[in-house]
């Protein structure tokens, strides 16, 4: 009889410690944050740029997960951070995130951002580990090295040596790690900071030529490696271009600024040389946003926003432009 | 000591994998000799500290960006009998030379000269001029050196091109790859310049690749070069050429984060070397011979310590000779500022040279090479005023942005003239995280005649940027502080000096150390003078020689 | 009677109490804050802001003095202090305020002496001064011009002021066209 009521009991102060406890966990993740995660030391600074930031009214969870979200991983590695909060003398700019936490963030900013999803998802952006790095023709003419993570895999933890095994032939170079091979190469957070400062007052307005480029603050940030944080985009400085030899318009635009972080020149600077895409001739001195989608890079039905392309001059040829790639070299 | 962990016997012990040992390690290796190496330091890796002008080998601001590591080689400011006084570790004075795999070769601006063949003989040439010196001639000649000279080039990778250069040493092969282009402000302000002042100005050789070479790439000009480890490989160094080369035959091993502190003798010969790894365990590794090439410092600290029965003031130093000529270079040269911006700063700068004051025949001196300089990064510049100018404030902030790109520099290395008095040594009163005794530099000072010479390569300086276009133009060390010697640096050299006579040399013309049978000098420490040119392709040639000569001793073919 | 919202918020607030009690507040300076309004002024005397560009406070100097002095030097505290003791002692003396206090040209005169080490005040030596001088300069022009991994140079303040491209923006030379 006893054991029965002592059983009862404790199912009964079970069950209670366990709707505390689901109540405590609900609220902490339903919480404001100065109450929740930023109490920690570690993470203030961080809440105090997502106050400002225009993702200020989407909860921490919502992007970060919670720590049973993603299973017995997310819970290891919370009671890893209270672990080290007591154990090191960790401070903010201590904290970086790893690339498969970062990849979890972008996956949940499809939530919001579904177009600009699809966009990505359709276009050259989207591309994989295993596109860029098990490129047979590329790995032909130049070895893969270190700098290549400037603008693919810039979150990848390791160096090159860690991601690639250059046993044999260009042609046999491969990823070490299978798993690796899938995982998107350029993902949201090359481009984006979601803690970036929302108040941009400066007027970018000079920065644009032609009445086709918004005139709204920049949407994008620069994920450096080097300095494993964000560069906001209008504190890139615009490139000075040079067309054989002598300097040539290049757009103010703060976004055109970080596309040409990539799709840069060579040493020289040269429009048209390496990477680069700089428009010149009658389309100098305008935004790649002019004309591109910046998340899919889509340009084609562009021409018809200034031009009648049902004249033949201006009838857009898929993957080219003259006036683009028509560049005298030497 | 009685508890070292032993090792199993082989061929060759190396100590030290930079411009030298990784040579000589190649040489070996590919020959069927079975080498063990011994680096200080680690691999190193681009990732860390990446074009960070804070922790790089060049302004070692915060930190040297390969060591050696502050907190574990303190670094002596000032000694005398009572006292010694180190330099704050917070310091950035007095870094010592890099301790990665591949050493200086891993940062260097990779400049890839040889030596005149007059550079060989000073003391002939120049004799009358350099008294109270301990100038002496190489033992050895350039044409001896020549095909080793041609060895490096190729195996290593120089890009380069002389045929402007009248006064270019002779060459039997071209270069394996085209000179660099000139940068836009080199090709239309200097060279015009130099050209009307009837100089003769050519592309600098470097050891970079101006194509994709050796299965790595060419170069993509950053700006952050000099100092800095190469974000696409394409710097040419030890590291990434003979050493792996070395590696993959299974001749040689690399032992990493080791620090030799002995070689141990028996008689005349050396029966292994004494290390310390990472966690300070004492090892010994045994070995039929024994290549000391740790740059000129560390191998006479490693030498001094390495007391026997036959050698009890230090191993080579039989006649007092261990450490003295320790030499390098005296940098000087000028700095011009222009009306409008000059600078396109297209990385890494250093693309143009002239080489008419090297033995100038008009003025009867060796002098050095002058260059047009290496990009200078913003703190760097901060740092660098115009003489009397403010250093800091406004003015300073408006000058440093308005001036950003007005200026143009020439720099070049004079000669430094080997002094007798000049001695590396070590200083038992302060030791390393080892417990291993420090080097010191025990004294000397200049020759009177660097004056002579840096006057004339910074009066030269001046004169082509005046002739650019420069308004104002100020001498950068025009008048060199005689008292002091430049014993260390990047440039470190002389310290075990070769010589036909036993006692004025620490190493015969082999580079094998006198009176011993099996211990050999592969680095910079054996050059009798330094040459008017950055020394790093004579040492590589050197060690591809002594490389040949150890093989040659274990009974293989050149 | 209290919101649902405003309850949890105090249960929460009594609960993270009890939670996080044995949190030290956040060490991230080693100089207290006398000490750190100094430093600002000093470096902010190096690196004066202007109407186009921002100054040694704006890009954070102070961050990278105190990353210096804790990341990779914490022995440099301790000189750190005592010279900045010595220092608002000088500048008590000569000027009957704290440093951080005098207007700025009053600030520039006081460091125009300091820099030939001619504050006069005996206690404080003049290679004292100049080598203090020195060090502040030193620091304060790598937290300026240095990368923003160690503190200053916020947002790249300074590679845009002198129009630098940082980071190094460089394409692949696969396509290069070389002979």
């Amino acid at each position: 009889m006893k054991k029965k009521i002592f059983l009862s009991y404790f199912i009964i102060f079970s069950l209670l410690a366990l709707a505390v406890a689901a109540g405590g966990y609900t609220a902490w993740n339903k919480l404001d944050p100065q109450y929740t995660c930023a109490q920690c030391h570690e993470v203030k600074p961080t809440h105090e740029r997502w106050m400002k930031s225009a993702h200020a009214d989407i909860s921490c969870t919502e992007c970060h997960g919670t720590a049973i979200s993603n299973g017995i991983h997310s819970l290891r590695e919370k009671v890893g951070m209270v672990v080290s909060h007591f154990t090191k003398n960790v401070r903010n700019s201590d904290i970086k995130m790893t690339e498969s936490q970062r990849l979890d963030v972008a996956s949940r900013c499809v939530n919001c951002h579904r177009a600009e999803a699809a966009d990505w998802k359709s276009g050259g952006h989207s591309t994989t580990y295993a596109n860029i790095f098990e490129d047979k023709i590329h790995n032909a003419v130049e070895k893969p090295y270190w700098e290549c993570f400037r603008c693919h895999g810039m979150f990848y933890d390791g160096n090159i040596d860690d991601l690639m095994s250059f046993d044999g032939k260009p042609e046999d170079w491969k990823i070490r790690n299978p798993e690796q091979r899938a995982l998107p190469a350029v993902p949201c957070l090359a481009c984006h900071q979601v803690h970036a400062e929302k108040s941009r007052t400066k007027d970018f307005s000079d920065a644009y030529k032609t009445p086709l480029q918004s005139k709204s603050a920049p949407k994008a940030a620069l994920y450096m490696r080097i300095e494993k944080m964000h560069l906001r985009s209008d504190c890139l400085t615009p490139l000075k271009m040079y067309l054989d030899e002598k300097p040539i318009a290049n757009s103010k635009d703060p976004n055109h600024a970080l596309c040409q972080q990539c799709h840069s020149p060579n040493w020289r600077h040269e429009a048209g040389s390496s990477d680069d895409k700089t428009p010149v001739g009658a389309h100098a001195g305008m935004s790649c946003l002019a004309c591109h989608n910046p998340h899919s890079g889509e340009a084609a039905s562009s021409c018809a926003k200034c031009h009648d392309t049902s004249d033949k001059k201006f009838a857009p040829k898929k993957g080219k432009c003259p006036q683009f790639i028509n560049i005298p070299k030497n | 000591m009685a508890s070292e962990i032993l090792h199993e016997k082989t061929d060759v012990v190396i100590v030290g994998a930079g411009a030298g040992g990784g040579v000589v390690a190649k040489q070996l290796a590919v020959r069927g000799i079975k080498c063990v190496g011994l680096e200080r330091g680690d691999w190193p890796i681009y990732d860390e500290n990446a074009n960070d002008e804070l922790i790089n080998q060049r302004t070692h601001a915060i930190k040297s960006l390969h060591g050696p590591d502050r907190r574990k080689f303190p670094r002596i400011a000032y000694r005398n009998e009572k006292m010694v006084k180190l330099h704050n570790l917070w310091s950035s004075a007095a870094p010592s030379i890099a301790a990665c795999v591949g050493s200086g070769t891993v940062t260097y601006g990779a400049m890839g000269w040889r030596f005149m063949p007059q550079d060989f003989k000073l003391k002939t040439l120049y004799g009358d001029k350099v008294k109270g010196s301990a100038l002496e001639d190489w033992p050895i000649s350039y044409d001896d050196l020549e095909p080793y000279y041609e060895q490096a080039e190729y195996e290593i990778g120089v890009s380069g091109d002389m045929k402007d250069n009248p006064f270019a040493p002779p060459r039997k092969k071209p270069f394996p790859m085209p000179a660099f282009e000139y940068n836009w402000e080199d090709k239309h302000i200097l060279i015009p310049a130099m050209k009307r002042l009837g100089l003769h100005p050519f592309p600098v050789p470097m050891l970079r690749n101006s194509v994709r070479y050796n299965g790595r790439a060419a170069c993509i000009r950053n700006h952050t070069c000099l100092g800095y480890m190469c974000p696409c490989d394409a710097k040419n160094g030890t590291q990434n050429t003979v050493i792996p080369t070395a590696l993959k035959t299974g001749n040689f091993e690399l032992r990493t984060n080791s620090v030799a502190f002995e070689v141990v003798m028996e008689g005349k010969r050396a029966v292994g070397v004494k290390y310390f790894d990472a966690q300070r365990r004492a090892h010994f590794q045994p070995a039929d011979a024994v290549v000391v090439a740790a740059s000129s410092i560390e191998t006479v600290r490693l030498l001094f310590l390495s007391k026997s029965k036959l050698f009890p003031h230090g191993l080579g130093n039989q006649n007092d000779m261990l450490g003295r000529c320790a030499h390098s270079h005296i940098y000087c040269g000028a700095t011009g500022l222009f009306d409008e911006d000059v600078a396109r700063e297209f990385g890494p700068g250093a693309t143009v040279a002239f080489s008419d004051f090297n033995h100038n025949a008009s003025q009867k001196i060796f002098a050095g090479v002058l260059c047009s300089e290496f990009y200078q990064l913003p703190w760097q510049r901060s740092m660098d005023n115009q003489p009397n100018a403010p250093r800091w404030g406004a003015e300073h902030k408006r000058r440093l942005r308005e001036n950003y790109r007005k200026v143009l520099r020439l720099f070049g290395p004079v000669q430094e003239i080997p002094m007798y008095e000049c001695r590396i040594g070590i200083e038992p009163r302060v030791r390393d995280w080892y417990g291993i005794p420090v080097f010191a530099t025990l004294g000397g000072r200049k020759h009177p005649l660097s004056l002579e010479q840096t006057k004339i390569l910074t009066d030269a300086a001046e004169s082509v940027l005046r002739e650019a276009g420069a308004k104002t133009t100020w001498k950068i060390n025009a008048k060199p502080n005689l008292n002091g010697a430049n014993g260390a640096g990047q440039h470190q050299a002389g310290s075990c000096r070769m010589g036909d006579d036993p006692v004025k040399s620490v190493v015969d013309p082999n580079c094998k150390i006198w009176d011993t049978e099996n211990v050999w000098i592969g680095d910079g420490s054996v050059h009798v003078s330094n040459g008017g040119f950055n020394p790093v392709l004579t040492i590589m040639a050197l060690a591809y020689r002594t490389g040949e000569n150890i093989a040659k001793a274990f009974g293989k073919k050149a | 009677m209290i919101s649902r919202r405003e309850f949890i918020q105090d249960a929460a607030i009594a609960a993270s109490g009890i939670v996080l009690a044995g949190c030290g507040a956040d060490k991230s300076s080693v100089f207290n804050g006398d000490e750190r309004n100094c430093l600002v002024a000093l470096a902010e005397q190096i690196i004066p802001a202007d109407e186009k560009f921002g100054g040694a406070t704006d890009a954070g100097v102070i961050n990278y003095i105190e990353t210096f002095a804790t990341k990779y030097y914490p022995e440099i505290v301790p000189y750190y202090r005592a010279q900045l003791a010595m220092l608002q002692k000088a500048c008590k003396a000569v000027n009957s305020k704290k440093f951080q206090k005098l207007d700025f040209s009053a600030q520039t005169a006081f460091m125009k002496q300091m820099e030939v080490g001619k504050v006069p005040f005996a206690e404080w030596n003049a290679s004292d001064q100049r080598s203090f001088f020195n060090e502040i300069l030193t620091r304060s022009m790598q937290g300026f011009f240095g990368a923003p991994r160690h503190g200053g140079n916020k947002n790249y303040m300074s590679y845009k002021m002198l129009g630098l491209d940082m980071p190094v923006v460089i394409g692949q030379n696969r396509y290069e066209r070389r002979s």
